[in-house]
């Protein structure tokens, strides 16, 4: 059996003197979805910054398609296929939406192949590719994020917080395409603090409390132990 | 569970997964900066604090064993131009990375604080022109609690938000 794409091993991560991760395992195996879920300032995000370069871990190890990377750095990560779409979007706003898709030309994708792949799964955005990305909609912007994290065609894709700010109607839409998108066979670590919408198209579900992995396991039996974790239980 | 022995993807999916692992496996990993920083810490202060050792005790044992005062004071300007020397070169190197992370934090503390105004003043133009709200936009991050310490040493980063 090969190597899962990703897998935390005793991940524990600080700011400055403060350990905010204490001993992190988790794997996201080979075509699955996996929910990361969790109250606020439970360490999800952090460990989604681990998992993508940008934090390094003070301990534990990183392995990506079975090789440590630990302490790579998150360009070279990502130009390789490890895509992260940030909480809040993290498009540019005063650009418009051709523009960000540029953006995404520098894993050295063409443009042309960008546009194609945003516009088919996301049809919405070719009718405003001449708008300004900050007047979209909440919904539209998330999708531009999205857009230009799949035009590089990732195996991987990091989705943090993806239903922040967004109509429930908005986020199933989202997570519909997630679903589509894990079909095609792209591993997709997502992180979630309220959206229960995720588990219908996640293959395992994990809860995360005071930074540590409280429990892995089946998306339905995890669903019934959100509640006590939200409220401390 | 996906079952990872029946790939529900096709031969082009399967293709690209092979490439990525290829060029992961061919991924070119340098040491941590981080640790190297870190390192470069310690022997300046371990430097530092020999240089005056030396510069002091050093000076004093050299001038007391000295035969006469010419050879004391030849001694002693020895002893204490080698400490000095040290201790110059030990606080260069601490303040030099001490220095590097203080404004590395502060960097990224700008910018947070940037992204969360900006996050403000959008959120009040939408409120002001009735339009809905979009995204985080209506709930601006938090601002990091407390400005960083001085440079007095290994500076702590700035508060983010978890998540």
């Amino acid at each position: 059996m090969s190597a899962p794409l990703l897998e935390l091993r005793g991940v524990r991560a600080a700011y400055g003197t403060i350990e905010v991760l204490h001993g992190v395992d988790l794997v996201v195996p080979e075509a699955s979805v996996v929910a990361l879920l969790g109250p606020n300032g439970a360490g999800k995000t952090t460990t989604l910054s681990v998992a993508a370069g940008l934090m390094e871990p003070t301990s534990g190890t990183v392995l990506v398609a079975g090789r440590d990377v630990t302490g790579a750095g998150p360009e070279e990560l990502a130009r390789r296929g490890l895509t992260t779409i940030p909480e809040g979007k993290g498009i540019f706003p005063t650009l418009t939406v051709r523009e960000n898709l540029v953006m995404a030309t520098y894993a050295r994708v063409s443009l042309a192949h960008v546009e194609a792949v945003a516009y088919e799964r996301f049809p919405r955005l070719k009718e405003r590719r001449n708008q300004v990305a900050g007047t979209l909609s909440g919904g539209e912007q998330q999708m531009l994020a999205m857009a230009r994290g799949l035009a590089v065609e990732p195996a991987v894709l990091l989705l943090d917080e993806l239903s922040m700010g967004l109509a429930p109607l908005v986020v199933e839409e989202l997570y519909g395409i997630v679903g589509q998108i894990a079909r095609q066979g792209t591993s997709i670590l997502v992180v979630e603090q309220f959206a229960r919408t995720v588990l219908g198209v996640a293959d395992v579900a994990a809860i995360m409390v005071n930074g540590q992995i409280r429990r892995v396991g089946d998306p339905s039996a995890v669903e019934q132990e959100l509640s006590a974790a939200y409220l401390g239980g | 569970m996906t079952d990872q022995s029946a790939n529900p993807t096709g031969p082009a999916t399967d293709a690209r997964i092979e490439q990525f692992r290829n060029d992961v496996e061919e991924m070119k990993l340098k040491g941590s900066s981080g640790e190297g920083e870190k390192w470069f810490l310690v022997i300046g202060v371990v430097l530092l604090v020999a240089g005056v050792v030396l510069a002091v005790v050093g000076a004093v044992t050299v001038a007391t064993s000295g035969a006469s005062p010419a050879d004391q004071r030849a001694n002693m300007a020895q002893g204490s131009f080698m400490g000095i020397a040290l201790a110059i070169v030990g606080a260069a190197l601490f303040l030099r990375y001490s220095l590097a992370r203080y404004l590395r934090f502060w960097l990224i503390r700008l910018t947070y604080e940037s992204r969360a105004n900006t996050d403000r003043v959008v959120a009040a133009i939408e409120r002001a022109s009735g339009l809905e709200p979009t995204g985080p936009a209506t709930t601006p991050p938090a601002p990091p609690a407390a400005p960083p310490a001085p440079p007095a040493g290994p500076t702590d980063p700035p508060p983010f938000p978890q998540g």
